[in-house]
């Protein structure tokens, strides 16, 4: 039993998991941290980041074997012959779509930090404030003015490159210096802001570091980022958090351990710890802790909660409200938009810079559109085409070989980022029939996109397009491609905070309503989505969360 | 590709502005691991058939051919274990074809031909594929896979990749805005 004790557990090593470790273990708290998924040590098991591609057999493409067997994970822009090792195997992992869902998972230690778009930007005040205003979804029980010192704390121990744009709806933090726009993307950004003064294009910010920064770094420009950086240069739990977690001496790191459920006593009011499967031998451990972080990602964050039944919670644990499992949110990354630009054939560019631009919400922002509530982002890209679009082109021979092998004219792209609302019925429940290997229950997951989302997007198909035409592109091709979703890979929701636990399961400090030393702090706490990428939010309140329960358990209150 | 090797292309490339960290060097002892699969057993006339069509589609020129860079040897892996079995199986029908048309055109294999009669062969082949695509529900076409896999096989191979490309693996910067005179080759990645 002594042995089995710690001062805190935390459930999931990924992005949010990683820093509640690294925070628990600096403010002198005994840590375990239990992984799921294999051990992937920092640089040691990135078997593929210093590979050509000529080092691959089918030269980093999907093979047929991999689309078959993978049929969801192999959906993912990131997932090929250099990165599956850090995606699931679709069929370990069963869950079923009661409608199309693509959930999108990688269980290792690191979690999907290895494998993240690595965007970040703040949420804006009026983001904490919508679903008051307009009533969809409860009220944040935080507003921006709580967030913002713990977003400096994570953006300065992180590392986040970008420019101070001073535009409202992202904004400034503490950057590292910005990377730069080409020439391609400082041509359309002065196309866009001339036409249209509200749109701005700014520099994507990234954690990505452009200067050496806590003797990691810096970014060497090769944009192989998805099979784990050697020079440490972007942001993961494997490169940054768990490092600084384990030079504490406080870490103990447990991967291959499947958190059942988390044990609750009723006469103390408190949970006590949880119930682990271990992956390989499918035993029954306990571990037990004074307080416990669920960081499994949103929706194995949920399972867990709803798998951790109990007298005094038969509907899974906090959860006297009936929300959990509800709710479930992705950011609709539906709208796609391209054109050829024929100008600027004397600019190039050297390197492969590991970000895009940006366009920040420009929509409800001063008036109301009259089909929609809330906004979108575009993220863009100017670069210079290359051999591959021979594929598109007629001919073959001598000529042919030797136009494609120098630049073609610029690609400029543009991809929505849409913000989604909060609907109850779209949700998770517990499937107990259907059984992992492990024998754990699995989820039906039931989401779709509303109306709201559909007609953003209509707006969205028509706002890129004509940017893209005010800058004068030929060979435009706008399009919705209807994806469901979960391919947005920002699932949000199904253990939300809020005000009271009538209505929502985690308070303003993301600790569960009813059962005080239970913190929460992935994205299935999210009461509303935003349009921008959340892992910074996601870090921002675990760190707070952190503090809070540290200061409350030396108060004795937990 | 010898590992130990890249480290050291590396560090020239990236002008020794950067010091690779020491546990780098631990990264050349990882295992080669799962993607390391066996090449398909392809008979040598085959491979010589593959040779030739590819460097019709991408001869050599002041740069490599196709088959100067092997693509005759990627080309049974990608068009095996990535394409649908739909397209594969076209590919190797049409691959037959080919070659049949020669022989009864010309009295020899498409491999034997000279190069202007390869490109007229092939060019009928296009022909063919421009009348195929404008078809409702037009599937897969011989031209279309045969010219794609060498494209794809030709220019991540290390002989295209630098060579009728410019490859940096680690670039080491990013330079946003650079002047660019005509001719100077495209980056292969």
């Amino acid at each position: 039993m002594k042995k089995h004790t710690y001062d805190a557990i935390v459930i999931g090593s990924g992005m949010s998991g990683g820093w509640a470790a690294k925070e628990l273990c600096e403010k002198g708290l005994r840590t375990l941290v239990l992984e799921r998924g294999r051990d992937v040590r920092h640089i040691l098991d990135y078997p593929t980041a210093l590979l050509n591609p000529w080092d691959f057999p089918h030269r980093g493409r999907q093979t047929r074997a991999e689309k078959q067997d993978d049929p969801v994970q192999s959906i993912c822009y990131a997932y090929n012959e250099t990165t599956k090792h850090f995606f699931v195997r679709d069929a370990e992992h069963p869950y079923q779509q009661v409608k199309p869902f693509d959930w999108i998972r990688g269980y290792q230690v690191g979690g999907k930090s290895l494998l993240w778009a690595r965007q970040t930007y703040r949420w804006a005040a009026f983001d904490f404030e919508s679903n008051l205003k307009d009533g969809h979804g409860a009220d944040w029980p935080i507003r921006y003015e709580d967030l913002a010192p713990w977003y400096s704390y994570v953006e300065k121990f992180a590392g986040i490159s970008g420019n101070k744009d001073g535009l409202p709806q992202i904004p400034d933090g503490e950057f590292l210096p910005p990377m730069e726009l080409n020439a391609g993307e400082q041509y359309l950004k002065k196309s866009i802001e001339t036409r249209w003064p509200e749109r701005k294009m700014v520099i994507g910010r990234c954690a990505h570091l452009t200067v050496k920064h806590n003797d990691r770094g810096p970014c060497q420009y090769r944009s192989l980022c998805e099979r784990g950086c050697p020079f440490s240069a972007y942001f993961s739990s494997n490169s940054v958090t768990l490092p600084a977690a384990a030079r504490t001496k406080k870490l103990t790191l447990r991967a291959d351990s499947i958190v059942h459920s988390i044990i609750f006593d009723e006469k103390k009011n408190r949970a006590t710890g949880v119930r682990v499967i271990d992956a390989g031998t499918k035993e029954m451990v306990e571990y037990y802790a004074k307080i416990i972080f669920v960081n499994a990602g949103t929706l194995n964050s949920t399972l867990i909660l709803l798998n951790s039944t109990s007298n005094r919670f038969p509907k899974g644990l906090g959860n006297d409200s009936g929300v959990l499992g509800h709710y479930l949110m992705d950011h609709n990354y539906r709208v796609r938009a391209n054109g050829r630009f024929e100008g600027l054939g004397d600019r190039y560019y050297l390197g492969r810079r590991p970000t895009g631009c940006y366009v920040p919400r420009f929509r409800n922002l001063w008036d109301q559109h009259p089909d929609f509530v809330r906004g979108y982002a575009f993220g863009g890209r100017a670069t210079r085409e290359g051999w591959t679009r021979g594929y598109g082109q007629d001919g073959f021979g001598a000529a042919f070989k030797d136009q494609i092998s120098v630049p073609g004219d610029w690609n400029l792209s543009l991809h929505g980022m849409g913000e989604c609302l909060p609907r109850f019925e779209n949700q998770v429940r517990l499937n107990t029939e259907k059984r992992d290997p492990w024998g754990m229950p699995t989820l039906d997951i039931d989401c779709a996109w509303g109306p709201n989302e559909d007609a953003m997007v209509k707006d969205m198909l028509q706002t890129a397009g004509e940017m893209l035409e005010a800058a004068g592109c030929k060979s435009i091709q706008v399009y919705d491609s209807h994806e469901p979703p979960g391919r947005g890979i920002h699932e949000m929701g199904t253990a939300r905070m809020g005000r009271d636990a009538q209505t929502s399961m985690l308070n303003a400090w993301n600790q569960l309503h009813t059962v005080p030393n239970v913190f929460v702090t992935d994205g299935s706490g999210m009461g509303s989505t935003a349009c921008q990428n959340p892992s910074i939010t996601y870090l921002a309140l675990t760190a707070r969360a952190c503090d809070y329960a540290v200061k409350e358990l030396k108060k004795k209150n937990l | 590709m010898d590992r130990r090797q890249a480290l050291k292309l590396l560090t020239l490339f990236a002008g020794g502005s950067i010091a690779l960290p020491a546990y780098a060097e631990r990264i050349l002892h990882y295992p080669d691991a799962c993607w390391q699969t066996p090449l398909p057993d392809i008979a040598p006339e085959k491979t010589e058939l593959l040779a030739a069509l590819a460097d019709t589609i991408l001869p050599r020129t002041d740069t490599p051919g196709a088959s100067d860079a092997g693509v005759q040897h990627v080309l049974p892996v990608l068009a095996n274990d990535c394409l649908d079995t739909q397209s594969r199986d076209v590919f190797w029908a049409g691959l037959d074809a080919l070659d049949a048309n020669s022989r009864s055109r010309f009295q020899t294999g498409f491999a034997q031909l000279p190069p202007d009669r390869r490109s007229l062969l092939l060019s009928e082949a296009e022909q063919a594929f421009k009348t195929h695509r404008s078809q409702p529900n037009a599937g897969p076409h011989f031209f279309k896979i045969a010219k794609d896999l060498t494209l794809t096989g030709y220019f991540t191979s290390e002989t295209g990749a630098t060579q009728a490309l410019r490859y940096l693996p680690i670039p080491g910067k990013w330079e946003a805005d650079l002047p660019y005179t005509a001719g100077e080759k495209a980056w292969a990645l």
